[in-house]
């Protein structure tokens, strides 16, 4: 309720001033950002719910010290270079 | 079929493992029996047990559909007992006397491990409550009224495989550098061939060698820490229900191999420094010098049905990790979505306004 209450007082207020357009676009996109934080917010939550998860890996079952790096080489092979125009400063007239 | 019965040499009432000790103690008169003693009396109980005919495997007497099933009878009291072939220990359900059926831990199915209990039961039914904690969208109803249907103590088998993992690798890679002068930006990337190769040792990666017991389950309740398994000894049986493998070291293979493979992978991958990008093109990993091992590892089961639905739990009975999955209430959850939505549009609405101004 108290969203939508906002919501309206918000169009109200902003139905009388001349940048109309911006405000509401400011205003949707304040609405989409909240509607993602709500969904990320009860994701985290159900995720506490599952705790049976199959493992990957078996870095845990590593030997100590057993890593042994027998061959290391980073060889250059080539280079390529691209260049674009900087965009040009425009200066407003007026 | 040899059965083992560790009974109190004060009042032969039946002893069970003491979790986190090396101890086995009596229930009815509080003795205390160090395992080193019965280890002593292991024999002694071999040869009582091979002498006795009351003990008997009756499975070809099952009928169709029943295959699998054996017949034990209690030496204590005489009772029968019907279990799954599989059965390794068990309490008798009319005596409550400690059986082990040592004939499925001998010769080549004598496990090389044991990692004993060191939680206990009553901790295990803590760690259950500790478990419903902070679940904002777990049921009331399920958290408050819910009962434990039974908790068991089993010793899982499970395959514990060695392997060294010898890995070539190849890998594209690129640094990106970047630059501007007062005409143009300039990006220069720069390509690389880069190789790896070498070794890296795995010791005892666990793969549950039990086909009744979920092997999801089993991953999630690692790690079990090996460097505290003791060698196999009957006694630490006692009091908890065991089974031997039913699935056996060749088929459990593939899932350490896979395992491994990756954990080597991503290793050699990791020493893939100060690029921009890496992209692999070979990744080979041979598995060499491997080496399996038999070891009995301590779970408690839990299961509390809810709503027709049985939801099973499991807990790591040496570290105390507790898992299982819990159900959703439905109703808490489009609530808190609504109260978190309402609260951050609220926020974000204001702001919004403020700086559209």
């Amino acid at each position: 309720m108290n969203t939508f209450s906002t919501f309206t007082i918000f169009i109200l207020q902003a139905a009388g001033s001349p940048d109309l357009g911006s405000r509401l676009t400011a205003g949707i996109i304040a609405l989409v950002i909240a509607l993602l934080i709500a969904l990320i917010g009860v994701s985290g939550m159900k995720g506490k719910l599952k705790s049976v998860k199959k493992q990957q890996m078996a870095n845990q079952y590593v030997r100590e010290g057993s890593m042994n790096l027998k061959a290391q080489n980073d060889l250059f092979t080539h280079k390529q270079v691209v260049k674009r125009p900087r965009a040009e400063r425009t200066e407003n007239k007026g | 079929m040899a059965l083992m019965e560790y009974k109190c040499p004060n009042c032969a009432g039946p002893l069970t493992y003491e979790p986190g000790t090396r101890d086995m103690v009596c229930p009815y008169c509080d003795s205390v029996v160090s395992i080193e003693a019965l280890e002593a009396m292991d024999a002694v109980l071999d040869e009582e047990a091979s002498e006795s005919a009351d003990w008997a495997y009756e499975g070809d007497q099952w009928l169709a559909g029943e295959e699998g099933m054996a017949l034990y009878s209690c030496k204590s009291c005489g009772g029968e007992i019907i279990g799954d072939e599989t059965l390794g220990s068990t309490s008798c359900p009319f005596c409550g006397n400690q059986v082990v059926i040592s004939s499925k831990f001998s010769g080549t199915l004598r496990p090389d491990l044991v990692i004993p209990f060191k939680i206990n039961r009553e901790e295990a039914k803590q760690a259950l409550k500790r478990h419903y904690e902070g679940k904002k969208l777990l049921p009331r109803v399920f958290r408050d009224k819910n009962h434990l249907d039974e908790i068991k103590g089993v010793y899982v088998p499970f395959w514990l495989f060695d392997a060294d993992a010898g890995v070539r690798a190849d890998y594209d890679a690129t640094k990106v550098r970047r630059w501007s002068d007062s005409h143009f930006h300039y990006t220069e990337t720069s390509h690389y061939h880069v190789h790896r190769s070498g070794d890296l040792g795995f010791d005892q990666v666990p793969v549950d060698g039990s086909q009744a017991i979920d092997d999801t389950l089993m991953e999630s309740l690692e790690p079990f820490h090996l460097q505290e398994a003791v060698d196999f000894q009957t006694a630490y049986l006692a009091g908890y229900f065991a089974n031997k493998y039913d699935v056996d070291a060749e088929s459990c293979y593939p899932r350490a191999d896979e395992r491994i493979q990756r954990s080597a992978i991503q290793a050699f991958r990791n020493t893939v420094r100060g690029y921009s990008t890496v992209n692999p093109k070979r990744e080979d990993v041979a598995l060499t010098n491997s080496r399996v091992r038999y070891a009995l590892l301590p779970v408690y089961l839990l299961s509390t049905s809810w709503e027709n639905t049985n939801y099973l739990f499991a807990m790591n009975g040496q570290t105390g990790k507790f898992v299982g999955d819990l159900p959703l209430d439905k109703k808490a959850y489009w609530a808190w979505f609504f109260k978190i939505f309402g609260i951050a549009a609220v926020i974000l609405v204001a702001i919004s306004q403020l700086l559209a101004r």
